[in-house]
């Protein structure tokens, strides 16, 4: 229910005047005195003398909500997403089990750190097909591309230190990535790595799985994680290879970032999700049905009862 | 000056009520209300033709020529003419408005007093005196009293009989004939009317018309006090409204009846559709058949 002409309900207001003139009608038949008239009660008709004008105003009322065109209907949105294809490779070598990123108080591993902010990312982006890819020693796909994020989540829930070797195959982890996103055929397809070591696994090298990913359009966005080496604690689990995780982004026109902490990480994802907007078209019609009608025929039938009160039994002297 | 119209109604009035005085009211009706009968009034001396009756024995003695008695009447009566011409007095739902039915009987009256060589006084009131005539006599006067009370128009809003009678204890000294023409729709004049009423012969004439006691059957009808202002809107369509209202009108006159008769006031009514006349002259007949019983 809608009205396509609101301001039109001022129509309305010529209730004012009509009430007013109403209160106001001092047309009568001039009589002697009053005095004899008091004491007689009035009769059930005289009660209902003030039923017409009634009878006029919702007439008045009834016409002025149909002059503002009520609308009935249903609008209707359409949301057509031409999505992204990602995939995540999530590096689960033992290296992610280091306890140098915090979440809130705790100090969880790297890898629930990590897991909880692909979630985040994930439900940020409804619209795109999004697979997992995890490598240690060796790597495989542990979610082919789905629009169930549902089920990526449990999927993710489910990743482990280790459960791909100790290892960190960086090289095989991108081609697995590539191998998935070969085959499909949306417009932009994405792989986002994400390591905390060098390449020192795996059959094949990270530059030449980096060449067949920019070979079929995959564009690599790489994320080294760890925090820098403080004195104490110097190189624990920080030998990342920047350089070549650089030059893979750059092979697929991606981009290369570092993550030190939990707060840098986080940022890191949203610059992505900024940067690779889903397009979506919203069409949205409307289909309403003007209710106008069914209005002007109450107003009709109060005017006619109205007169045909008015004429009758509660006719008016002087009119 | 006046309309050649009202010259005519006045003319017409006037005739009638001369007509009248002289055939329905031939006797001498007003006789009801008078005096003692004869009263001395001086003697002087005898000139041939006076009534040998009248002669005044014993001052024709001591002057040693014929004196006579002259006897004044003493019924040398004052009408005073009491007249309402608030708004309730505009009414009238047959032609004829109460006002002028009025304004008839005291031409009639005025008449009557003059043929009998009595004086006549006007008092016009609503909610104060609007005019006010010394009783006079003569031909001339009473054509002053017709066109007086023919010829004004109300300028009060409401009625003050109380008011009124207290001007007539003003102005009439003696003792007079008073003939109070209203519709008594006023409050509070009790005290005044006792008080008139032992003064001067008060006779209160009540004029209505016939829609003050029956409502006829024209369905809603809204209606306007013409004194107060008020408004009403009364179905008379409807049967048991109508009964109430006859009901209320007879208790009201019964009521306003019993009050004059406390008062020791005289009262018959007329109305806007019968004759003016009739009732007078039954209440005339009336008041002398009382008189002599």
């Amino acid at each position: 229910m809608r009205l396509a002409d609101p301001w039109l309900l001022a129509a309305a207001l010529i209730l004012i005047p009509l009430w007013l003139i109403y209160q106001h009608r001092r047309l009568a038949l001039r009589f002697p005195s009053l005095g004899v008239i008091r004491g007689v009660p009035p009769s059930r008709w005289a009660r209902l003398r003030h039923v017409p004008f009634a009878l006029r105003c919702l007439a008045v009322a009834a016409l002025a909500i149909a002059l503002a065109r009520p609308q009935s209907g249903n609008s209707n949105t359409q949301r057509t997403a031409e999505g992204l294809d990602i995939v995540i490779i999530l590096d689960t070598s033992g290296s992610m089990n280091n306890r140098d990123f915090t979440w809130g108080r705790e100090r969880p591993t790297r890898l629930e750190v990590v897991k909880k902010v692909i979630t985040a990312f994930i439900n940020e982006r409804p619209d795109d097909r999004i697979g997992m890819v995890v490598f240690g020693t060796e790597a495989f796909t542990q979610a082919p591309l789905t629009l169930d994020h549902e089920v990526l989540g449990r999927f993710i829930d489910h990743i482990q230190i280790g459960m791909a070797g100790e290892a960190t195959a960086i090289g095989d982890g991108l081609a697995t990535a590539v191998n998935r996103l070969k085959s499909v055929e949306a417009k932009s397809k994405v792989a986002i790595l994400l390591t905390d070591g060098g390449n020192n696994s795996g059959r094949v090298d990270p530059l030449a799985a980096a060449q067949a990913a920019a070979s079929i359009g995959v564009k690599t966005y790489t994320i080294g994680v760890g925090s820098p080496p403080q004195p104490g604690n110097a190189g624990q689990g920080f030998d990342i290879d920047e350089k070549s995780l650089e030059e893979i982004a750059k092979t697929t026109g991606g981009k290369y970032f570092r993550a030190t902490n939990t707060e840098t990480l986080i940022k890191v994802y949203d610059t992505i999700d900024k940067l690779e907007k889903t397009k979506v078209k919203i069409d949205s019609f409307a289909n309403y049905e003007d209710l106008f009608t069914s209005l002007v025929a109450i107003a009709l039938v109060c005017l006619i009862i109205e007169l045909l009160l008015g004429l009758s039994r509660l006719r008016r002297l002087p009119s | 000056m006046l309309s050649p119209e009202i010259i005519q109604q006045i003319k017409k009035v006037q005739f009638k009520a001369g007509h009248l005085v002289t055939t329905a009211l031939a006797g001498n009706y007003l006789s009801a209300f008078k005096g003692r009968g004869m009263e001395f009034d001086e003697v002087r001396e005898y000139v041939p033709g006076d009534d040998v009756r009248l002669i005044d024995w014993n001052v024709t003695a001591r002057m040693s020529q014929p004196y006579v008695k002259v006897l004044r009447e003493e019924r040398e009566l004052t009408l005073m003419l009491m007249v309402d011409v608030s708004p309730s007095q505009a009414y009238g739902s047959s032609g004829r408005r109460k006002q002028e039915v009025a304004a008839e009987l005291a031409a009639v009256l005025a008449y009557l007093a003059i043929r009998n060589n009595d004086k006549v006084g006007l008092i016009v009131f609503s909610d104060h005196v609007e005019q006010y005539i010394p009783p006079k006599k003569g031909r001339g006067h009473v054509w002053n009293i017709i066109r007086a009370v023919l010829t004004h128009k109300g300028a009060g809003r409401r009625t003050d009989i109380s008011g009124a009678l207290e001007s007539l204890l003003q102005h009439a000294g003696r003792r007079s004939m008073c003939f109070l023409i209203s519709d008594f729709w006023a409050s509070d004049f009790d005290k005044q009317l006792r008080l008139a009423a032992r003064r001067h012969d008060l006779v209160a004439v009540r004029v209505s018309d016939p829609r003050e006691h029956e409502l006829p059957d024209v369905g809603m009808v809204a209606l306007q006090d013409s004194e107060t202002g008020d408004f009403v809107e009364v179905d008379t369509s409807d049967s048991r409204v109508r009964s109430a209202y006859h009901k209320a009108a007879v208790v009201r006159e019964k009521e306003l009846l019993g009050q004059l008769r406390k008062a020791g006031v005289g009262t018959f009514a007329i109305d806007t559709v019968a004759s003016v006349t009739e009732p007078l002259v039954r209440y005339l007949r009336e008041r002398e058949r009382r008189r002599y019983r």
